[in-house]
């Protein structure tokens, strides 16, 4: 059986509940469409002002807990979404993002406990269009109006050896 | 072109002037595989990896499968990772602990953590003259200096104090005490030198990274370049205050988008003082090794560049902590000390795309040399933009490979 992320305090599990999972998928695609059409405030949207980016490995994960990234706030992930608005000197090319698997884990406080999978392919540098990534989310999400809101995005890539350009936000 | 005509375009040039196909030719990929990585130390792991008896890693020599593993008396090994009996590979992790012996999935066959041959299954039928000490794993040199567990397959190899040379006392000051956090591999597509070679250069950083150029601005015409023989390197210069303004003055312009990086937690004072009075070092060991020293943030990564093919290589980075961290400063560097690294951080990806371009460019039949001559002085220092460094790679480089213009003949057979 393989091990599976776990969150850092067991969630209140809730009962299933179609339309409740039907607007956390809405966000998810509303997320996935901001960061393919790199629209940098739409992404910053489906961020509380505290929210946070984390991203790592499933093998750090599951050891001491290093992280590749951590942006906790609006004002850290500002920063990484200038880096990607030109401040690296990179070729950026198309992406999509592709999330499924959307699970409501449960409750947890005021924030629902959501997993899912995602899947990036990109263009590579010879034109064609390729898998990229895939990841789980283990994700904190807040209620924001009619929708939500990452209070914790946290990304676990699958992969132990990742690709050459791992800048795009998952 | 037959491997002939490079060799004599390499014996008749300097290590200043380097003939671009060593970066594109397979054929000398394959002999650099058997000369350079089969007769170097190379960094397998840290000690405090495999604290446990049966604690193991599986790390790649060059294209060798090797396995490290403490043994029950406490004795760390390095055998290669090939089962005696048809060659496979007696793990199927790159990490673990194998309990008390090493067990072949195939036919059972099981080894001792000495690497002896313990159990064959149905052995009567190899005859009465077959003898399982005929038969151990084939073991390789193993060597540990700062905590740093080095191999080397070559038994002729020189001790590794001899072979670390003019490195051991910045290898003692710079790696003592130090703990892995976590490693992360990322691919490039270029040649493993090129990679190794970005470490060795102090040319490059303003330009190629606007971090640099914006956030450390001024450290550009300070410190030095040291050549450590017999083929190592050394950068060093002083950290400086950090320049958020300029910082955030560079994201403005290139992005459009106004970020107070102040507001950022991340730049926040981290629970153990910085002192901006010592300073900052990359170090390059011959042949794939690098460590990188910052001030802000305490950042100590290892990185290793691991060939894979001519124009393909996988780099491993090996965040550090130190034994004596409390226990914020511990969770302070789990968050920030891959910050800058790799395909995802804030500094490397430029990298990447640099030796990536590299690689596509030294494709190119036009001009086949590449210039590594900064620094004309004599000596082994010079200022922080100078050369020494890749001079020094180069320099032992050609004598591995036989390309040594001082040599009367190739120590090697062409194919």
């Amino acid at each position: 059986m393989t091990d599976t992320v776990e969150l850092a305090a067991a969630p209140e599990p809730v009962p299933f509940d179609p339309l409740l999972r039907a607007t956390v998928e809405d966000f998810y695609y509303r997320y996935a469409s901001a960061c393919d059409r790199t629209d940098f405030d739409a992404i910053l949207d489906c961020f509380t002002e505290q929210g946070e980016y984390l991203l790592t490995t499933f093998e750090n994960a599951r050891g001491q807990g290093l992280l590749l990234v951590a942006d906790r706030s609006h004002a850290a992930l500002r920063e990484r979404l200038a880096y990607l608005g030109g401040y690296w000197n990179l070729h950026r090319s198309k992406t999509s993002h592709l999330i499924s698997n959307v699970r409501v884990v449960g409750r947890q406080g005021e924030a629902l406990a959501v997993q899912a999978v995602m899947w990036l392919s990109k263009i590579d540098h010879d034109g064609a269009s390729r898998f990229h990534v895939s990841a789980e989310y283990d994700d904190l999400l807040v209620s924001d109006g009619d929708s939500w809101a990452f209070a914790r995005h946290s990304v676990v890539l699958d992969g132990e050896t990742l690709p050459s350009d791992l800048t795009d936000l998952l | 072109m037959t491997i002939s005509d490079v060799e004599v375009a390499i014996r008749s040039r300097g290590p200043a002037e380097v003939d671009r196909r060593i970066y594109t030719d397979a054929a000398l990929f394959e002999i650099e595989m058997a000369s350079v990585f089969a007769r170097s130390w190379l960094y397998a792991c840290h000690e405090h990896e495999l604290a446990e008896p049966g604690d193991f890693v599986t790390v790649t020599a060059g294209t060798e499968p090797l396995l490290v593993c403490r043994g029950r008396d406490g004795e760390l090994r390095a055998f290669v990772n090939a089962c005696t009996h048809r060659g496979a590979a007696l793990t199927g992790t790159r990490s673990g602990n194998c309990g008390n012996n090493l067990k072949c999935l195939y036919h059972g066959w099981t080894f001792a953590l000495d690497g002896s041959l313990i159990g064959v299954p149905y052995p009567q039928a190899y005859g009465p003259d077959f003898d399982k000490a005929d038969h151990g794993l084939a073991e390789v040199r193993l060597a540990v200096h700062a905590g740093l567990v080095f191999v080397a397959c070559d038994a002729a190899v020189p001790s590794v104090t001899e072979f670390l040379g003019e490195a051991i006392p910045h290898v003692d000051r710079l790696l003592g005490g130090t703990v892995v956090l976590g490693r992360v591999r990322c691919e490039a597509r270029a040649n493993w030198k090129t990679w190794h070679e970005n470490f060795a250069d102090n040319y490059h950083p303003e330009f190629v990274h606007n971090w640099v150029h914006d956030f450390e601005h001024g450290y550009a015409n300070q410190g030095a370049n040291y050549e450590l023989e017999p083929g190592h390197g050394l950068l060093e210069w002083p950290p400086g205050p950090p320049e958020f303004e300029r910082y955030r003055d560079g994201l403005r312009r290139l992005s459009g988008i106004d970020v107070d990086p102040l507001a950022n937690p991340a730049w926040a004072e981290p629970p153990f003082a910085p002192d901006f009075s010592i300073q900052q070092y990359v170090m390059t060991l011959f042949p794939n090794f690098d460590l990188q020293v910052f001030v802000f943030g305490g950042v100590r990564v290892i990185q290793v560049v691991h060939p894979v093919a001519v124009d393909r290589c996988v780099i491993e980075v090996v965040a550090l902590g130190h034994v004596d961290d409390d226990p914020p400063t511990r969770q302070w560097k789990l968050e920030r000390v891959a910050d800058l690294q790799g395909s995802w951080g804030k500094l490397s990806p430029d990298d990447i795309e640099a030796v990536q371009r590299t690689q596509v460019g030294s494709a190119g039949s036009a001009n086949h040399t590449s210039n590594f001559g900064r620094g004309v002085a004599p000596g082994k220092v010079g200022e922080t933009r100078d050369e020494y460094s890749l001079r020094s790679f180069h320099r032992l480089w050609r004598q591995y490979m036989g390309f040594d213009p001082l040599s009367p003949t190739s120590n090697r057979e062409l194919p």
